[in-house]
C-alpha cells in the first residue's frame, strides 16, 4: 500500500455526473467540527444532530447572497462510512451550482479536493474497512459484468468477507489451542487440550482448503476477459471478427499477412464486457513488422480468457490438436470437396462455409449476405453461448478474483498441505508452535495481525482458567 | 543525613533484586522497607517458577540475580511442567518454604557491605535537583541520586474479608501513601487493580487419605548456575489434590450479596487468569468441579495453601465452603483468604529502562507496574536496578530483546500498552517459543550480562560456557561421523551419517545419548552445555529457518524512530499522533505494538526508515 495523502479535510462530488441532473451530492470528510462551516450556512449548525436531514440555504460568505437551497446530513465520527466526520450536501445538480459550492468550501476553509477513491482510502486507514473489503469495493465500482459485481459485493460485505472473518476466528482458535496446551494444561488437562488442538487444526485446514478451491482458476482473466482470435493468415479470422462485431472493422483482403498487428474491440454478451482481439496470423515471415505482430499474438493467446482458433479446412489435419483451444472454427467448408473425411463430432469444433451454402455445413454461412443463405443468428448465438458458459462456470464456486488474495491463500494452503502430517502427528509443541506461527504470519496479509492479548482473551472467555 | 547512590523503596521480590544487582556495581545502596513485613516474602502461593516463569527465573539467574539461587535453596517440591511436549517448552516449578526463602534472602543481603537495609516506612520523596532526592521516612531522612520504587500492593492498599475492609497492603499490614502523597503534585496516571489469596489451612486438620498425593521429581534441574544440577538442599515433601463439588459452589452462589467482588465493595480490576472461587462460581454456573491443589507453605510451618480457592468472602462462608470439600471436613482456618486493592502506575509513562519519562532518575519495578507474580516482579527489579547503575555510569542501558528473552517480552509489553488487567507472563506472549527455552538461557543471556562489564564468578563461568557450547557444536557438526560399528553399539540405524543429524531424530533421548557417546569417547562436558547443544541441534533446521524469515522483519523492528518527528507529521492522523505522544516509542517494534496504531501509519513510517 502506498501512502500518498495527507489528512486534511477533503471535498468531492459523490454522485458523479458531468452533465446536469436533478440532484447532486457533495461530500466533505475529515473536518474537526461542523460549526466551523457556519459562515456559509443559514441554519445554526450548533443545533444540528448527526444523522438528521436538514433543509437550508448555502450562502456566499462574502456577498451573503444565496448559492443554492440544499438538504444536508451530518455523520459524526466514528460512526460514519469512513470513520471521520462527514457532511453530505444534496444540492441542485446543475454543474455551475456544484462548482460554486465546491469552490465556496475550498476558498473559505482549509479543505482540498479529494483524490479519486480517497474517501474509501480513509475508511481503510481508519480501520472501517479491511483491505479485502476495499479490494471488493474496487471491483464493485469497476465491475464489467454482473458476475464481477456480485464478486465485489461478496468481498465487500457478503460471503467472501465472511469467509475471511471465519478464517480469522478459526486462526484464533488454532493459536489458542496451542497456548491452552502449553500455558494452561494444568487447568484443561492434556487429553482435552490435545483434542482441542486437533479439532481446531482440522477446522482451519478445511476452511483454507475451501478458500483454495476458489482460487484455482485463473480468475484474474475474469477482471478483463478477452476473446482471442488466432489462426493462419487468411483462414478467415477477420471475417469472423467482423461478423461477431457485425460491423466492418479489420481490413479484409485476401493477401496473407494483411492484419499486421492485432485489432481489438469490446463486445457485450449478456452484459458481460469482453475484449475481442483479432491477432496477426502466425506464419514464418521475414517482415520485421509482421514478426512483432506475431510475438504480440503469442502473448495475447497466453493471457486470454477464451481462445478461438480459426483454421482453413486444408490445415485441419491429424497433426492439429483442437484441445488446446476453447473453440475451433474450421472455415471454407464450402470449398471442401472431401468433407466425408471429416468427423463432425469433436466437441469444441464448428464447421463453417465462408460464403454460400454448400457441403456438410452445420451452421449457415457467415460470409457476405446472400439471399439463399441467411447469416444465421443461430451461429452467433451458438458461439456466444459457448463463451458465456465458460465465463459463468468460473462463478459457480464464488471465485476469489483478486490476485493478492489468491496468492496469499495459495501459499497458506501449500504450507498446510506440506506440513499437515507433521502437524497432526507431532507431539513436540515447540515445533507445533513454530508451524502455527508460520501459518499465522501467512494469514496476516489476509486477515490482519492477531495479538497475544486477543488470544489470551479468547482463552479466558472460553475456558475456566486459574488455580 | 545519610546519603546513598541508590535508594530502593520496598523489600519485596522486585526490591531485593534491584538492591542485589545495584550493590554488585559497587554503588552505595539502601533498601528501605516496612518494619513488620518480612523481606522477600511470598504473600500468595508458595511457589516459584512455572510455565514461562521458569524461563524468567533462569534469565534472572543468568543476569546475576538472586531468585534462582534462593529458590534452589528453599525448594521443598520440584516439578518439570510440559515434559511430554518436547524440550523447547518445558518449565521448572518449585514449591518453596516461605520462611527459608525470606530468611535466606535477608541473610544474603545483610552480608553485603555496600548495602544498608533500613526498616522504616517512606512517607515522602522529593526531587531537589537532577540525580538528587531526599527520601523522608517516619523516623529519618536520607539523600540519594536514584530512587527505585518497588512498593508492591501497598500503594493506597485496602484489604477485604467480607464486609471487613481495612487499610493495608496485605492482611494485618500497614499500607503506603498513594503516589501523589509520596510525590507531591506528581500527577502521575494510575489504575486500580485487585488480587486475592485463599485462606491458610491448619495442616493437622486435613484428612490426606482422601486426597491424591503428588511427589517431588528428583530429575528437576536447579536454577542457579553454581548449584549442582540435581542437588536438593531441603527435605522434599508432597502436594495434594482435592476437588470442589456441587455443595461447595452452591454455598458460594447463595452468598453473592456478601461477596465484596459482586456487591460493589471492590472496584479494582482483577486478573482473569487468576479468578477467585466466587468468579468461577458465577462465570461458570454449570461447573461445580474445580481442582484444588493443597500445598505446604514450609517444612516447619503449620499451614497449607489451598491453591484455586482464592476468595474475599466473609470468614463464616469460607469455613463452610472449605468444609464441604472431601478431605477438608474438619479443617480449621489459620488465616482467612482476602482480596487486596491497590494503585499501580500506568506503565506507558515509563521508558524501556523502567525509568519515569518525566523524571528519569526515578524507576518503577514489580507489582506497582501492574504485573502479578514473584518472578515478574524480580525480573523488573533487576532490570531497573541495573539501569539505575548504568545511568550513573553513563553507560548504555540494559535492554533485552523480545526475540530472545521473556524478560524482554514483558518489559516491552508493559511500556508500550496500557494494561487493563494485571499482567502475567505466558509463553503465548512470545513469538519465539522454540528459541526462548530454559536449557539455552545462558547462551541467550550471556551477551547481556557481559555488557554490564562486571567481573564475578558468574562472568567467568559464562565465558567458559559460551566457549564450550561453540566447541561442542563444532565437534558434533564437523567431526563426528557414525561408523557402522558405532551404529551397532548404540543400536541406531546406520542411515544417519553424523551425530548432528542423528540428534534431529524425534524419537531419540538426545541428551542421554549424547552424554553416553561423549563419555565413551573420553570427552566430558558440563551437563548444561551438553543439553543446550543437543537441543540446539534438534531444532536447528526450524530455528535458522524462522530466524532467516524474521531477520528482515527484525531488522526493521529494531530500527530507532524519533517519535517527536512523527508527532509533527501531517501524514499521520491526529489520533495516531496522540497515541504516539502518549507512549513515546523509540523503536519501530514499540510503535507497532501500540494499541490502535493504524496500518497506514506503520506503512508510512516503515517507508521512511533508512
Ligand atoms: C493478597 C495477595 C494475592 C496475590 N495473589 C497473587 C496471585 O494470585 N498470583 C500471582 O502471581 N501473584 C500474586 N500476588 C502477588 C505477589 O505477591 C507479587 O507479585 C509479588 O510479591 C510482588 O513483588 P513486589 O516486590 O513488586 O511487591 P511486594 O512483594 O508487595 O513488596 C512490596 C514491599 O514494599 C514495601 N513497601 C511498600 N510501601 C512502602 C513504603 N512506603 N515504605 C517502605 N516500604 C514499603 C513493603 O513492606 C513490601 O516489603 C499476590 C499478592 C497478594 C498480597
Amino acid at each position: 500500500m502506498k501512502f500518498l495523502y495527507d489528512t486534511k479535510p477533503i471535498i468531492a462530488l459523490s454522485s458523479s455526473t458531468l452533465s446536469n441532473s436533478a440532484i447532486a451530492v457533495i461530500r466533505i470528510s475529515g473536518f474537526v467540527e461542523l460549526p466551523s462551516f457556519q459562515k456559509v450556512f443559514k441554519k445554526n449548525l450548533t443545533l444540528v444532530k448527526p444523522r438528521h436531514a436538514y433543509f437550508t440555504e448555502i450562502i456566499d460568505a462574502d456577498s451573503t447572497s444565496m448559492v443554492d437551497e440544499v438538504t444536508f446530513v451530518y455523520f459524526a465520527a466514528p460512526a460514519s462510512y469512513n470513520g471521520e466526520n462527514i457532511l453530505e450536501i444534496s444540492c441542485h445538480g446543475n454543474q455551475i451550482i456544484i462548482q460554486n459550492i465546491i469552490n465556496l468550501f475550498i476558498n473559505n476553509f482549509d479543505i482540498r479536493l479529494a483524490f479519486a477513491g480517497e474517501f474509501t482510502y480513509r475508511a481503510m486507514v481508519n480501520n472501517k474497512l479491511s483491505l479485502t473489503q476495499v479490494e471488493g469495493l474496487d471491483l464493485l465500482l469497476n465491475a464489467n459484468s454482473p458476475q464481477i459485481l456480485q464478486a465485489g459485493q461478496s468481498s465487500f460485505k457478503g460471503k467472501l468477507h465472511e469467509s475471511f472473518l471465519e478464517l480469522h476466528n478459526l486462526l484464533i482458535q488454532l493459536k489458542s489451542s496451542i497456548d491452552i496446551a502449553l500455558d494452561f494444561s494444568e487447568d484443561i488437562g492434556d487429553d482435552l487440550s490435545r483434542q482441542i488442538f486437533l479439532d481446531s487444526f482440522t477446522n482451519f485446514f478445511h476452511a483454507s482448503e475451501l478458500l483454495f478451491e476458489r482460487t484455482r482458476n485463473n480468475n484474474s482473466a475474469l477482471l478483463n476477459p478477452s476473446i482471442v482470435l488466432s489462426g493462419q493468415p487468411n483462414a478467415g479470422k477477420s471475417t469472423l471478427f467482423n461478423y461477431l462485431l457485425t460491423q466492418e472493422r479489420s481490413i479484409v483482403s485476401n493477401i496473407p499477412g494483411t492484419t499486421r498487428d492485432y485489432v481489438s474491440e469490446s463486445i457485450s454478451i449478456e452484459q458481460v464486457l469482453f475484449r475481442l482481439i483479432d491477432t496477426a496470423g502466425l506464419r514464418e515471415t521475414t517482415d520485421k513488422i509482421e514478426q512483432v505482430g506475431i510475438e504480440h499474438t503469442k502473448k495475447q493467446l497466453s493471457d486470454s480468457f477464451f481462445s478461438l482458433k480459426v483454421i482453413h479446412y486444408c490445415e485441419f489435419t491429424n497433426t492439429f490438436d483442437p484441445s488446446k483451444y476453447d473453440l475451433v472454427i474450421v472455415t471454407n467448408m464450402d470449398k471442401c470437396l472431401c468433407s466425408s473425411s471429416f468427423s463432425f463430432d469433436i466437441p469444441n469444433v464448428l464447421y463453417l462455409n465462408l460464403c454460400g451454402p454448400m457441403g456438410p455445413v452445420l451452421y449457415g454461412p457467415m460470409g457476405p449476405v446472400d439471399e439463399s443463405g441467411p447469416i444465421g443468428p443461430s451461429l452467433k448465438t451458438e458461439i456466444y453461448k459457448i463463451i458465456l458458459d465458460k465465463y459463468k462456470s468460473y462463478f459457480i464456486n464464488e471465485p476469489i478474483i483478486i490476485d493478492r488474495q489468491r496468492f496469499v491463500i495459495a501459499s497458506l494452503y501449500n504450507y498446510l498441505d506440506e506440513f499437515k502430517d507433521d502437524i497432526t502427528i507431532c507431539d513436540d509443541h515447540g515445533i507445533l508452535s513454530h508451524h502455527i506461527n508460520k501459518i499465522s504470519l501467512l494469514c496476516e496479509e489476509l486477515i490482519g495481525i492477531i495479538t497475544p492479548d486477543e488470544i489470551l482473551s479468547s482463552i479466558f472467555t472460553n475456558f475456566c482458567i486459574g488455580k | 543525613m545519610n546519603s546513598f547512590d541508590i535508594a530502593i523503596i520496598g523489600g519485596g521480590h522486585a526490591g531485593v533484586e534491584a538492591a542485589w544487582i545495584a550493590q554488585s556495581f559497587g554503588f552505595r545502596v539502601t533498601l528501605i522497607t516496612m518494619p513488620n513485613v518480612s523481606i522477600a516474602s511470598t504473600p500468595c502461593n508458595p511457589s516459584i517458577g512455572g510455565v514461562g516463569k521458569g524461563q524468567v527465573v533462569r534469565e534472572i539467574d543468568a543476569l546475576g540475580g538472586l531468585m534462582g539461587r534462593v529458590a534452589d535453596y528453599s525448594a521443598i517440591q520440584c516439578r518439570i511442567l510440559n515434559e511430554t511436549k518436547g524440550p523447547a517448552v518445558q518449565s521448572t516449578r518449585y514449591q518453596i518454604d516461605k520462611d527459608i526463602y525470606s530468611d535466606h534472602v535477608t541473610k544474603l543481603l545483610s552480608e553485603l557491605k555496600n548495602l544498608d537495609i533500613i526498616y522504616d516506612k517512606v512517607i515522602r520523596v522529593v526531587l531537589n535537583d537532577e540525580d538528587n532526592f531526599t527520601v523522608d521516612c517516619e523516623t529519618q531522612s536520607i539523600s540519594c541520586k536514584k530512587v527505585i520504587l518497588t512498593a508492591g500492593t501497598f500503594l493506597d492498599g485496602f484489604t477485604h474479608v467480607g464486609d471487613d475492609k481495612s487499610k493495608g497492603g496485605r492482611l494485618s499490614c500497614d499500607r503506603s501513601g498513594a503516589l501523589d502523597e509520596l510525590f507531591e503534585k506528581s500527577e502521575l496516571k494510575t489504575l486500580r487493580f485487585k488480587t486475592g489469596t485463599p485462606a491458610r489451612l491448619d495442616a493437622k486438620t486435613i484428612d490426606y487419605s482422601k486426597l491424591k498425593e503428588q511427589g517431588s521429581d528428583s530429575r528437576t534441574q536447579n536454577f542457579h548456575f553454581d548449584h549442582e544440577t540435581k542437588h536438593r538442599f531441603q527435605r522434599q515433601v508432597s502436594c495434594f489434590m482435592a476437588y470442589t463439588n456441587e455443595e461447595t459452589l452452591s454455598i458460594i452462589r447463595a452468598n453473592k450479596e456478601r461477596s465484596p467482588l459482586f456487591n460493589g465493595q471492590i472496584c479494582g480490576v482483577g486478573p482473569r487468569y487468576c479468578p477467585s472461587i466466587e468468579d468461577k462460581a458465577f462465570r461458570y454456573p454449570d461447573r461445580n468441579i474445580h481442582h484444588v491443589f493443597v500445598e505446604p507453605e514450609g517444612l516447619n510451618l503449620p499451614t497449607m495453601y489451598p491453591n484455586g480457592l482464592s476468595t474475599s468472602l466473609p470468614l463464616d462462608i469460607q469455613n463452610a465452603f472449605l468444609r464441604s470439600i472431601d478431605g477438608l471436613a474438619e479443617v480449621e482456618i489459620i488465616l482467612p483468604g482476602y482480596a487486596v486493592e491497590y494503585d499501580v502506575i500506568e506503565t506507558t509513562q515509563l521508558d524501556i529502562t523502567l525509568a519515569l519519562k518525566i523524571m528519569p532518575s526515578l524507576y518503577f519495578a514489580g507489582q506497582i507496574n501492574g504485573t502479578s507474580g514473584y518472578e515478574e516482579a524480580a525480573a523488573q527489579g533487576l532490570i531497573a536496578g541495573a539501569n539505575a547503575c548504568l545511568s550513573l555510569l553513563s553507560l548504555e542501558p540494559l535492554v533485552l530483546d523480545r526475540g530472545d528473552s521473556y524478560i524482554g517480552v514483558m518489559i516491552e509489553d508493559l511500556v508500550t500498552n496500557v494494561r487493563d488487567e494485571p499482567y502475567r507472563l505466558f509463553t503465548a506472549r512470545s513469538e519465539n517459543r522454540l528459541y526462548i527455552r530454559e536449557d539455552n538461557t545462558i547462551e541467550r543471556i550471556a551477551p547481556y550480562r557481559s555488557s554490564l562489564n562486571l567481573n564475578y564468578q558468574i562472568d567467568q563461568y559464562q565465558q567458559e560456557y559460551i566457549k564450550e557450547v561453540k566447541l561442542l557444536s563444532d565437534i558434533l557438526e564437523k567431526c563426528s561421523f557414525i561408523s557402522s560399528d558405532m551404529a551397532k553399539i548404540y543400536k541406531i540405524e546406520d542411515s544417519f551419517h553424523s551425530i548432528a543429524e542423528l540428534l534431529k531424530n524425534p524419537k531419540l533421548d538426545i541428551v542421554g545419548f549424547l552424554e553416553n557417546y561423549l563419555i565413551d569417547n573420553g570427552l566430558k562436558f558440563d551437563f548444561r552445555v551438553l543439553q543446550n547443544v543437543a537441543i540446539n541441534l534438534k531444532y536447528k533446521g526450524y530455528i535458522t529457518r524462522s530466524q532467516r524469515e524474521h531477520s528482515k522483519q527484525k531488522k526493521l523492528l529494531s530500527k530507532p524512530i524519533i517519535w517527536q518527528d512523527l508527532c509533527e507529521s501531517t501524514n499521520i492522523s491526529f489520533e495516531c499522533r496522540q497515541r504516539i505522544e502518549a507512549i513515546q516509542p523509540s523503536t519501530f517494534s514499540q510503535l507497532r505494538n501500540i494499541k490502535g496504531i493504524r496500518p497506514a501509519t506503520l506503512a508510512y513510517v516503515a517507508g521512511r526508515i533508512k
